[in-house]
């Protein structure tokens, strides 16, 4: 018994690390991607073709002041970075890396990652709503607006897979992809679901919230070092979880000839955080209303029309 | 109905993420500046040199004609009388913080002395280090004519025959 809470323990632990040297490598990966794209270099100097950089941008973070405005309202503004930063990275513990890497292999993973993903969005509120600033404000108002309006899509393209593997158990999905990826027969799940992921994380093009030339830094604006970082960890966390389950729903997860399950994993991971900083490198920000045409008018309905025809078929082909 | 093709593929976008791509692998076009020099065009107008006579005399015969036609005045001349009548050059300064760089000296030039060289690097600690003299003058000209540049652009120049 207490032997496998510690083994449970070392397993959070590792992987907890694991996500967080991630997220620091994500930020200098997107430097340099960016950079490449735009025919620049990105960082080079600090150790190794600027391979340090992040460590560089971490000790920056940690030893900036740490700045409390006066009219802010105290508790809600030091709790909102951390409700931002946990969900992110809470929501690893039901990914299957491999067959047997995984924290808690519970029953309804794919419920708890989206219920995890919405508690996310309080952190952005309560940190908009406890700056008093009107930047922050905004920039949480059109994140909460936009998180919301995205979650309906996301959800509703997820449904796809998990009617095609019977189950809501992220690693019965995966095993039930062994012959074919969940990305041809629920293509266009996989499109809307590629496009509602953008916008849960708010990333470009849909980084409205934090649209730097509109709203300064939207709801980040009054935090400073550590807590700042924490929003940064928190979104680039998301990151990795909404590829991760990209990586599972749609791509078969581990599974992959030759290759061991766990770098299957990470390749189909990777692939899809690359595709994050490769739209934000190529398209403009959207305005505001178009992300809720978008959203709303557009995703939504394909969404539910590409649910309606999978039941059908899912009915006809099991009876 | 091309129309509604490429908004239901939405294909300029797929166009978009492609040019980003194949931008990706291009070389970049970044000099690192301070480890690495810029390229400089044939007729960028730098430091300016004083060329001499193969003995090592110059060649300038300071008939203020730069003094007068310089815009900014920052060369001054001063000049005596040497003991067979012939004209001296007591003092060439050019200040080079001053300066700016129009090349209307190199052209009035009659005897063909005073060039602009392709040196750009003029950072000085302080105010005296940007006047130089006749002396660092025909320095630049040498060091123009070896190649000794703090630039290694500059050397390739050297090599195409670009001096005069």
């Amino acid at each position: 018994m207490v032997l496998a809470i510690v083994f449970t323990l070392i397993k959070i632990l590792i992987i907890v690390v694991c996500v967080l040297t991630g997220v620091a490598y994500m930020t200098y990966a997107e430097r340099k991607v960016i950079g490449h794209m735009q025919v620049r270099l990105g960082p080079v100097h600090t150790g190794p073709m600027g391979l340090l950089q992040p460590l560089a941008d971490g000790l920056k973070l940690m030893s900036k002041e740490d700045m409390t405005p006066d009219m802010v309202d105290k508790p809600v503004f030091y709790v909102a970075p951390f409700l931002g930063m946990v969900p992110g990275i809470a929501a690893f513990a039901v990914i299957p890396f491999a067959p047997n890497i995984v924290v808690a292999d519970i029953n309804v993973g794919v419920l708890y990652v989206l219920a995890l993903s919405s508690v996310g969005v309080y952190g952005i509120i309560m940190s908009g709503w406890a700056s008093n600033s009107k930047y922050a404000t905004l920039g949480s108002l059109r994140s909460s607006a936009q998180i919301i309006s995205y979650e309906t899509a996301m959800g509703l393209s997820i449904l796809g897979p998990v009617l095609l593997a019977g189950s809501l158990n992220l690693k019965e999905i995966t095993e039930a992809q062994r012959g074919l990826w969940f990305f041809i027969p629920q293509f266009v799940a996989f499109v809307i679901y590629s496009i509602s992921a953008v916008a849960e994380t708010n990333r470009a093009p849909f980084d409205l919230p934090e649209a730097e030339t509109e709203l300064v830094a939207g709801f980040h604006v009054e935090y400073s070092g550590m807590r700042f970082a924490m929003f940064f960890l928190g979104e680039y966390a998301n990151m990795y979880v909404v590829s991760s389950m990209c990586a599972i729903l749609f791509l078969g997860g581990y599974t992959g000839p030759l290759l061991p399950p766990l770098v299957w994993f990470l390749i189909k991971m990777l692939a899809f955080m690359f595709f994050f900083l490769w739209l934000r490198a190529t398209l403009p920000r959207l305005r505001f209303d178009q992300l809720m045409n978008l959203g709303w008018k557009v995703l939504i309905p394909i969404a539910l029309a590409n649910l309606l025809i999978t039941s059908i078929v899912v009915y006809a082909i099991r009876n | 109905m091309k129309n509604v093709f490429e908004t239901i593929f939405f294909t300029e976008i797929l166009q978009g993420l492609g040019i980003t791509l194949s931008h990706m692998f291009k070389k970049p076009v970044t000099y690192r500046y301070p480890f690495e020099a810029t390229p400089i065009q044939d007729r960028f107008r730098g430091i300016q040199y004083i060329k001499t006579h193969a003995d090592g005399r110059t060649k300038c015969v300071g008939c203020y004609l730069c003094q007068k036609v310089c815009p900014s005045e920052c060369i001054h001349i001063e000049t005596d009388c040497g003991p067979n009548g012939e004209r001296l050059i007591r003092k060439y300064e050019l200040d080079l913080s001053r300066c700016i760089y129009c090349g209307y000296c190199e052209e009035v030039c009659p005897v063909d002395a005073i060039h602009m060289g392709w040196e750009w690097n003029t950072v000085a600690s302080d105010r005296s280090g940007y006047v130089i003299n006749m002396k660092t003058l025909s320095m630049n000209y040498k060091d123009n004519l070896e190649g000794n540049w703090k630039n290694k652009h500059l050397k390739k120049k050297l090599v195409e025959g670009v001096q005069q």
